[in-house]
């Protein structure tokens, strides 16, 4: 378990919260100069906060009120950097040899590390020799070979080609599975830290904004903040209402039921969001019953499709204009014969609603 | 051909260059991993031997290093020697007039090391001491042989330095480039002639060496 | 308009033109020879234009066509040298003898004497430190030296000793160093106002013969110099400067 609190004015702002358990992916997600690497390496032990703490399995390898600061030889960590830092001069072999917890029985562990990570045959070679997922692996080895305590992955992915990353997403999820360390990695791309971890984390300016499940912190954002930076779809300002002791959404003309309003008030202003796969057509050829449920009519701007899903520009009615973006599986979008400039109305679905307080 | 300047002047060259080996080194790891205040300066007051005329640095030594002044005097203590007039003094000298000769390569080669790899050395648990050793120096071994052929050539060619506190002493401070001098002023063509061809030799054999050694190495590491 | 004319014709009849000549001269004449070359333009308007070095380096220079017009050393050799070489124009002028000196800066204990009496017991007590002398190789004082010390009988026993310079100057300078007991140096440099103050000397009996050429190509103010070198006037300011002339007082 990695618990990790940091805060500091400079040279970077920080002020970060985070946990991790063993056996489990946290991404550090957040645009570049967030402070994601400043973490990473505060973990490290290659950076040293003005304040806070660093817990890894009940060692204090940091704390700022008893002076403690462990060096990066002194924790027990696994680091592989945005462009591996392999060394050059050494063979792949020698490479994740130095890395060796414990020299005993070297041929045998190395040998075991690359068959983890699936480059048996290439220890003779030179990192100048390996391609770049190779070279990744490798990194990885060697930091694993460290038997570390916890593992960091600096945008390990960044450096390599779309296919080859597919691949590497694959057999990290391999991987992780007989990894029993906390497993931190940093990443700005959202799509990667949804499919890889199992706790995502929010960065910006230095300060870490909603920790928790991909599917929490990506649809259900705590606050607009968060909202901004995992890229929310659909985000808009309506206001609640009362209506009939129950609290709606006044949103223009509209009145859209919602069921997620813990702590919010009649005539507060907020932020809400609905995922686009929750806004429903009102299908031409086959009505369905839901068309009931928060019902709204507007134009489609725009088609764009990809990977069977198509994506709808609806330019709401009366809305001053403003767009809700729905998805609907491509085939349903060719049998309605969407096209743009057509007017349809669609359903919001009242429990896929999220709201957030101004 | 004066065999004893000869050995004066290889005796000079070798001595001076493995001195500077572990001097240079301190100061290019110095300078190449470390932000601090007066970096600048340090590294200007390396690089001024390499543009001050010899005579400036032959004045300065003569004038101030004189066994009465409190530098010299310390030298005289320490070592025995005056400053000027001794092979050691020349030694000294020399140190200093070769200085950029062997920081400048060692820091440009250890320049180009990314910080990463040494951090990734100490993640892996290597100390500060071992990612030098193991890591840093086997990188930027090329810069550092040719630190040191540069360092030995250059003071293998010292003469104004030379002329100005050697005192032209046989067998202690008559290096060959002043023997050739000499025997210039004395009309000595001949002599002049076959120990400026060994001078030149010498000079042209080390140099070539490390080119050689450059081209081969740099095949197998990239960076 | 008339007036401009006559001025200008009236002016060419004055040998007003103010010649430089170029001069190439061992360093032990640096202080004598500003005095001679002032005495001298005030007499024919021409400009010394004066180059000390040691004379081995001047005579390689000369031969290699550097644009002197006048040389003067004290080694008969270089000059010598010269004239065989086809590059000097005339006689070789003996305008003056130079005279050796040992001097000590006020730091040495050294007792100074003409037969280096002193010299040769602190030799042979092991108290001495070091002495300087030009190069005996190839300077006129270095040479001076080398037989005043052959005569004494120390040449060999000194050879540890002594700090070999590349021209008297450099000897002189030598001196000064806390580590040098000694140097033979020009007597002309040592009488100096600037030496006599920081050190002590003995005049040695050694004498340099003071000889002067011209070169190929000299112009005619150049030998008005040489000329100008052997008169009365010359030979005063020689003297006062320490150099023995033949015949004069």
């Amino acid at each position: 378990m990695l618990r990790v609190n940091l805060q500091q004015s400079s040279p970077i702002p920080l002020d970060v919260e985070l946990n991790c358990n063993n056996g489990e992916i946290l991404a550090l997600v957040g645009p570049s100069g967030a402070g994601k690497s400043t973490v990473l390496r505060c973990i490290a032990g290659l950076h040293s906060a003005k304040s806070g703490q660093i817990n890894c399995s009940n060692q204090i390898w940091f704390d700022s009120n008893n002076k403690t600061d462990f060096t990066p030889q002194q924790r027990r960590i696994g680091m592989v950097f945005q462009n591996y830092a392999l060394f050059p001069h050494l063979t792949v072999f020698e490479n994740i040899r130095l890395a060796l917890a414990e020299q005993k029985g070297a041929k045998q562990k190395i040998d075991h590390l690359l068959k983890q990570v699936h480059l048996m045959g290439l220890e003779q070679r030179y990192p100048s020799q390996l391609s770049g997922g190779q070279q990744q692996r490798v990194a990885i080895a060697r930091a694993l070979a460290r038997e570390p305590e916890v593992l960091l992955l600096d945008e390990p992915f960044s450096a390599v080609d779309k296919v080859t990353r597919r691949k590497l997403y694959l057999e990290l999820n391999t991987l992780r599975r007989s990894l029993e360390m906390p497993i931190i990695l940093v990443t700005h791309d959202l799509d990667e830290a949804a499919m890889l971890a199992d706790n995502l984390c929010v960065i910006h300016n230095g300060k870490t904004l909603q920790q928790g499940q991909p599917d929490q912190v990506l649809h259900r954002p705590r606050d607009i903040e968060v909202a901004r930076q995992v890229d929310v779809r659909n985000l808009l300002t309506a206001t609640l209402i009362d209506v009939d002791g129950g609290l709606k959404l006044q949103w223009h003309d509209y009145q859209i039921s919602v069921q997620q309003t813990e702590g919010l008030s009649a005539d507060q202003a907020v932020h809400w969001t609905v995922s686009p796969a929750k806004v429903l057509l009102h299908q031409r050829v086959r009505p369905s019953r839901g068309e009931h449920e928060n019902p709204v009519s507007g134009v489609i701007q725009e088609l764009i499709t990809l990977k069977g899903i198509t994506t709808v520009l609806l330019c709401i009615d009366n809305a001053n204009n403003e767009v809700i973006q729905m998805d609907v599986p491509e085939h349903v979008a060719m049998r309605n014969e969407l096209t743009i400039g057509d007017s349809i109305t669609a359903s919001i679905l009242s429990d896929a609603v999220h709201l957030m307080p101004d | 051909m004066d065999w004893q300047a000869f050995e004066v002047s290889i005796k000079l060259a070798l001595l001076t260059s493995v001195s500077l080996l572990p001097i240079g080194l301190a100061l290019a790891y110095l300078l190449a991993n470390s932000r601090f205040i007066g970096r600048e300066v340090l590294e200007a007051a390396i690089t001024l031997p390499l543009v001050l005329p010899p005579t400036v640095l032959g004045y300065f030594l003569l004038v101030g290093l004189d066994s009465s002044s409190f530098f010299g005097g310390l030298f005289v203590s320490l070592t025995g020697h005056t400053l000027a007039f001794s092979f050691t003094g020349l030694w000294f000298a020399s140190i200093i007039y070769s200085l950029p000769f062997a920081v400048q390569p060692m820091l440009r080669a250890l320049e180009t090391i990314e910080p990463e790899i040494r951090e990734a050395a100490w993640c892996s648990g290597l100390s500060k001491w071992k990612t030098f050793f193991k890591i840093e120096l086997p990188i930027a071994w090329p810069g550092i042989v040719t630190a040191m052929v540069l360092s030995f050539s250059h003071t293998l060619g010292e003469f104004g330095v030379v002329l100005m506190i050697g005192g032209n002493i046989a067998g202690e401070t008559r290096t060959l480039s002043i023997a050739i001098y000499d025997s210039v002023l004395a009309f000595e063509t001949a002599q002049a002639q076959s120990m400026s061809l060994i001078l030149l030799l010498i000079a042209l054999v080390s140099i070539t060496i490390v080119f050689v050694f450059n081209r081969s190495r740099s095949r197998v590491v990239r960076l | 308009m008339r007036f401009i004319l006559v001025f200008i014709l009236s002016c060419s009849f004055f040998p007003v033109y103010a010649e430089e000549i170029r001069l190439a001269a061992a360093t032990n004449l640096r202080y004598v020879l500003p005095e001679l070359a002032q005495e001298f333009k005030q007499r024919t308007e021409h400009q010394l234009l004066l180059s000390y070095a040691a004379s081995g380096t001047l005579t390689t220079q000369i031969l290699h066509d550097a644009p002197f017009e006048v040389f003067l050393s004290a080694n008969p050799a270089y000059i010598n040298r010269l004239v065989d070489m086809g590059k000097a124009n005339g006689d070789v002028i003996n305008f003056a003898q130079a005279r050796l000196a040992l001097y000590a800066a006020k730091h040495s204990n050294l007792t100074l004497d003409k037969d280096l009496q002193a010299l040769t017991v602190a030799l042979k007590s092991s108290g001495l430190n070091k002495v300087a002398i030009a190069n005996p190789k190839h300077a006129p004082y270095g040479q001076a030296a080398e037989t005043a010390l052959k005569k004494a009988g120390i040449w060999q026993a000194i050879q540890k000793h002594l700090l070999i310079a590349e021209n008297a100057s450099q000897a002189v300078q030598f001196t000064m160093s806390t580590s040098v007991d000694a140097g033979f140096v020009p007597y002309s440099h040592v009488i100096q106002a600037k030496l006599e103050s920081t050190g002590r000397f003995v005049k040695l009996d050694s004498m340099l013969p003071q000889q002067a050429v011209l070169i190929k190509g000299a112009a005619e103010p150049a030998k008005q110099f040489l000329d100008f070198l052997q008169s009365d006037a010359a030979s005063s300011i020689l003297i006062k400067h320490g150099f023995v002339v033949e015949g004069k007082e």
